[in-house]
């Protein structure tokens, strides 16, 4: 397929390709071994669960309907759901503009201003919880949805323009410059011109986010306190007593909350390493 | 793929390039607005706060009982010892998970990147639990770790190579080492991705002329691959770095930081400073020290970057 | 054209979504925050819940679990946000003193004056700060150790009198391949519980505790060493199961005690007794007996506040919510409390009827020691130095030196 498949060699004696074959089998099953191991302890009995045994003797299906009701999943799902899209649409949007700023109209300060954008991508958001929440608070924010999703637009802005910029830098001015003659306004030129030709970018900008933002706990800790708004994570967390936790029912929880990601890595799963790969050799 | 290794902005340098300017700088700066104000007023703002908190003697509970008390917390901190290996504990948690996760990310990208049978599933599988949420990740791996009733215990008394059971996370020996080994689980698959991505951009004909030199697959390999990756190298140990100076949920979860600091990493520490004992100062001080060492790691990186091309 | 319409409609319709469902009711709900969502602390609640709707239409209680370990970071950010539940659990340790201090709670001494039973003298003083009673304290609990019956029938054993006698049902049990005491000190609250259980008979006055705690006596005090000493002699006797530190207090510790790998389960008090019987689910016989002394020293658990509740500061919703709390302390609650095996923090008739195990409980409450530091800086010394003797290698000596240190900052 690659002709650089060929920088590392094709092996080309049988026996090696045999032995590599193997290998690679091996070291999937290894890397699988926990999740199936996860997978067996959603299926066990209560009493199974404290017992040495590595599968269920009768799998319990009926663990995945209980944690779903038991969890209040339904809900969990849809404030995930929400709080996930809004966020990296938003991200999105603001991040092309602020690209396309950057590389196509440029100001004085644009450079110095990146700059600083840049540094959000190395500070870690849970040093920055408390000075959040208390502004959170006198901006009315706290304990809203809205307050958490601009949060993760914040934190996601850098690596967003990030990428978007480095798309638009690739492409060239003449195009612009041809529409703005034609009397192009600004706005018309990015969304009409340039958005389109960005596809691969926006890809990847949507998965690197959401995936960021759907698994996100520390910063949805401190600044949601009304359960009927908590994201997954959230949620699943929550269950964990002080005096007992049913394994099985977590477990199970945990697998249906994962679903969605692996449903669109499954589905997207070239985007999806094109996504990381851009976003991080970016960076 | 399109993995271009020119234009590589960082928090420190910046790409220099000029365009010339045609439109009136406010519709640039209109272009820019809302992102500078919903980062401004979301990262950047909490970042001076926490910077001058990291000044200040306060509870975190109320804005007006705070006191200026200078480099104070710095001070304690430095004579601290759970401090000091917290931080020692941060430096060798990066520092192993950097190696391994490079080593194991090259190595399996290399195999991938063979095209034997079963090198795509593994491809596949390598990258599901890079999608998993940290704190099911930590869940996980707590209890393939349980003494009683844990996946590993398990398989090794299946094995006969135990026979009681071991606590590996109980035990001051193996807590940071069984941290670092579920996050080098969850996070190979996407050094190998990035690894793979790097491998299909080796230039061609340097490989045609090696061949053609009559070089082999480890001359090949040291001449002509390894140095062609130097830039994706960059980046993925950069990003080891960053997530290792500030990795939190996984030990959260697993330890506690425990038994008695033996897996304490800074941002447990910070966390227990700020919300445990309500320290706010003294969690602001770490929080200050973890973004310094994260600029300072990506400022190495630009020099070393330098140096090398 | 359609398509950025429609884009639009969607992030529109988004915002409304997140904008909260915040509509205004003319009803009042009363947010009631807790970390106890298992075992029969949640019928207390839900039978107080149902008869203060009952009896005031309009008013709804709304219950928030949060896991112990997140629940301060929760409370907390809450508190900072200004915008605290109605009313909500507080910690008996250390963090207590913090959120008093932080003027964040509302006075209670007032409240209490009207329509609560009398509580009892050593419950207020352990809420009392400054002069001001901070919190209801509505339960108390006493620390046993749990065992099972039946596995000591089949070894021939007896509840022992004496730290001697644990020892050598340890060996006894081990040379059967049984743990003994299975306790978790991963998430480290119960290492200072097996310090206080020997500090209960280091400590013959009963009152070094709370006068180290006011800067009134050193640290280093002997009865603190012996009381450090004591645990690690256990650790190095076997007495506990292996692996402390990597089991949750009542997770993967009591785990142990429920699948009959341990014979023997510490800290046992009357909140998680429901707990213990709804995972047993009868597969064997259980009871109690206090941690022991040395051979002659009579029994002498440690003890404190099981749940004690708060109000805000100018909560808005305060008299609604002391109402509440009344609900829980009246009549029926005391019954319902009695009921599921709680002792209530004011005097009580034991029904003739009652368990074994709660007459138990009640018995052994009335010898209950204290098992608090309030010094938040103290108690986290405490608690690490616990997780040092339970890894083994560490020293009372060690063990006080560290508090000390800790006092001192």
């Amino acid at each position: 397929m690659s002709i650089s498949a060929e920088a590392t060699g094709i092996p080309r004696h049988p026996l090696t390709r045999a032995s590599l074959s193997a290998g690679a089998v091996v070291l999937a099953v290894v890397v699988l071994a926990p999740v199936v191991w996860v997978l067996s302890l959603s299926l066990k009995t209560p009493r199974e669960t404290l017992s040495p045994g590595m599968f269920p003797a009768s799998p319990q299906f009926g663990n995945y309907p209980t944690a779903w009701v038991q969890f209040g999943l339904g809900q969990l799902f849809l404030n995930s759901g929400v709080i996930t899209v809004a966020s990296v649409a938003l991200t999105i949007v603001a991040a092309m503009c602020a690209a396309y700023a950057f590389t196509k109209v440029r100001f004085r300060g644009s450079e110095t201003l990146f700059s600083v954008l840049l540094l959000g991508v190395v500070v870690p958001p849970s040093a920055l919880v408390v000075p959040l929440l208390i502004q959170m608070r006198y901006l009315g924010l706290y304990d809203t949805r809205l307050g958490l999703t601009l949060a993760y637009v914040a934190f996601g802005l850098p690596i967003a323009t990030l990428v978007f910029r480095g798309f638009f830098v690739s492409i060239p001015h003449e195009i612009i410059e041809a529409a703005r003659l034609d009397g192009c306004s600004e706005n018309r030129i990015l969304w009409r011109i340039l958005a389109p030709l960005a596809r691969g970018a926006i890809a990847t900008v949507t998965i690197l986010l959401f995936l960021a933002n759907w698994n996100e706990f520390i910063l949805a800790l401190v600044l949601l306190r009304d359960n009927a708004s908590f994201t997954l994570p959230l949620g699943i967390n929550a269950q964990l007593g002080q005096y007992t936790s049913a394994y099985q029912l977590i477990a199970a929880a945990s697998i249906i909350a994962s679903l969605p990601i692996f449903a669109i890595y499954l589905a997207l799963q070239g985007h999806f390493e094109r996504g990381v790969t851009e976003g991080a050799l970016k960076a | 793929m399109s993995v271009q290794s020119a234009s590589v902005p960082s928090p420190i340098s910046m790409v220099r390039r000029r365009e010339r300017r045609t439109t009136p700088a406010i519709v640039g700066i209109g272009f820019v607005a809302p992102t500078v104000v919903i980062f401004a007023g979301f990262v950047a703002v909490p970042i001076v706060a926490v910077f001058l908190t990291s000044f200040t003697r306060w509870t975190g509970f109320d804005i007006g009982a705070i006191s200026w008390i200078g480099f104070q917390n710095y001070a304690d901190l430095l004579r601290d010892p759970i401090f000091l290996r917290a931080f020692a504990h941060t430096l060798i948690f990066t520092i192993a998970t950097t190696v391994l996760l490079n080593a194991a990310g090259f190595g399996l990208a290399l195999l991938v990147n063979t095209h034997v049978p079963g090198a795509h599933f593994l491809k596949a599988v390598l990258f599901l639990p890079v999608l998993l949420s940290p704190v099911i990740v930590g869940l996980m791996w707590s209890g393939l770790l349980r003494g009683v009733g844990g996946g590993l215990n398990q398989l090794l008394e299946f094995a006969g190579i135990i026979h009681q059971p071991v606590f590996w996370l109980g035990d001051k020996r193996f807590a940071l080492a069984a941290i670092i080994l579920a996050t080098v689980w969850q996070f190979a698959g996407y050094d190998m991705i990035l690894y793979y991505a790097g491998l299909q951009n080796v230039p061609h004909n340097l490989l045609e002329a090696a061949e053609l030199d009559g070089a082999g697959y480890g001359r090949k390999l040291r001449h002509v691959v390894i140095p062609s990756l130097y830039h994706v190298m960059s980046v993925v140990v950069l990003l080891n770095v960053i997530g290792g100076l500030r990795i939190f949920d996984i030990v959260y979860v697993m330890t506690r930081g425990g038994p008695n600091r033996s897996s304490e990493v800074l941002a447990t520490y910070m966390y227990e400073q700020g919300f445990q004992l309500n320290a706010m100062g003294i969690a602001s001080a770490i929080a200050v020290i973890i973004v310094l060492l994260a600029v300072v790691a990506s400022a190495l990186r630009i020099r070393i970057l330098r140096h090398v091309d | 054209m359609t398509k950025t319409k429609g884009a639009l409609a969607a992030l529109a319709a988004a915002f409304i979504g997140l904008a909260g469902i915040s509509a205004a009711h003319a009803d009042t709900t009363l947010e009631y925050w807790t970390w106890n969502n298992e075992g029969d602390y949640v019928k207390v609640d839900q039978a107080a819940i149902d008869r203060f709707q009952a009896a005031n239409p309009g008013v709804t209680i709304k219950v928030t679990y949060t896991p112990y370990g997140d629940y301060m970071t929760k409370l907390k950010a809450a508190l900072a946000a200004g915008q605290p539940p109605a009313i909500f659990q507080v910690p008996w340790d250390s963090g207590f003193r913090d959120l008093v201090e932080s003027g964040k709670l509302a006075p209670m001494s007032s409240v209490l004056a009207t329509g609560f039973p009398a509580i009892s003298q050593s419950a207020r003083d352990f809420v009392t700060l400054n002069g001001e009673v901070w919190a209801l304290p509505l339960d108390l609990n006493t620390l046993q150790i749990a065992y099972n019956e039946d596995v000591f029938a089949a070894e021939g054993l007896k509840p022992p009198t004496s730290a001697d006698d644990l020892k050598a049902i340890a060996a006894k049990l081990k040379a059967d391949g049984k743990f003994g005491i299975a306790l978790g000190t991963k998430d480290k609250w119960a290492g200072g519980d097996a310090w206080f259980a020997q500090l209960a008979y280091t400590d013959k006055t009963g009152k070094l505790l709370a006068d180290a705690d006011a800067g009134k006596a050193d640290w280093n005090d002997p009865a603190f060493v012996a009381a450090g000493d004591r645990v690690a002699d256990l650790v190095k006797s076997d007495v506990f199961a292996p692996g402390a530190n990597s089991m949750g207090a009542f997770n993967e510790s009591l785990d142990l005690f429920v699948s009959g790998q341990a014979a023997m389960f510490y800290p046992v008090g009357n909140f998680i007794s429901g707990g213990i019987d709804d995972k047993v689910a009868g597969a064997f016989k259980w009871d109690l007996f206090p941690f022991p002394g040395d051979a002659g020293q009579e029994a002498t658990p440690s003890g404190g506040i099981a749940r004690m509740f708060a109000l805000p500061k100018d909560g808005a919703n305060n008299d609604l919510a002391a109402k509440f709390l009344r609900t829980l302390t009246d009549k029926d609650g005391e019954a319902v409390l009695i009921k599921y095996n709680f002792i209530p923090s004011w005097p009580v008739d034991v029904p003739a009827d009652a368990s074994p195990l709660y007459k138990n409980f009640v018995a052994a409450q009335g010898k209950a020691r204290s098992r608090t530091i309030y010094t938040p800086a103290v108690n986290a010394a405490l608690l690490d130095g616990m997780q040092a003797i339970f890894d083994g290698g560490s020293s009372g000596k060690e063990l006080a030196a560290s508090l000390a240190a800790a006092a001192k900052k």
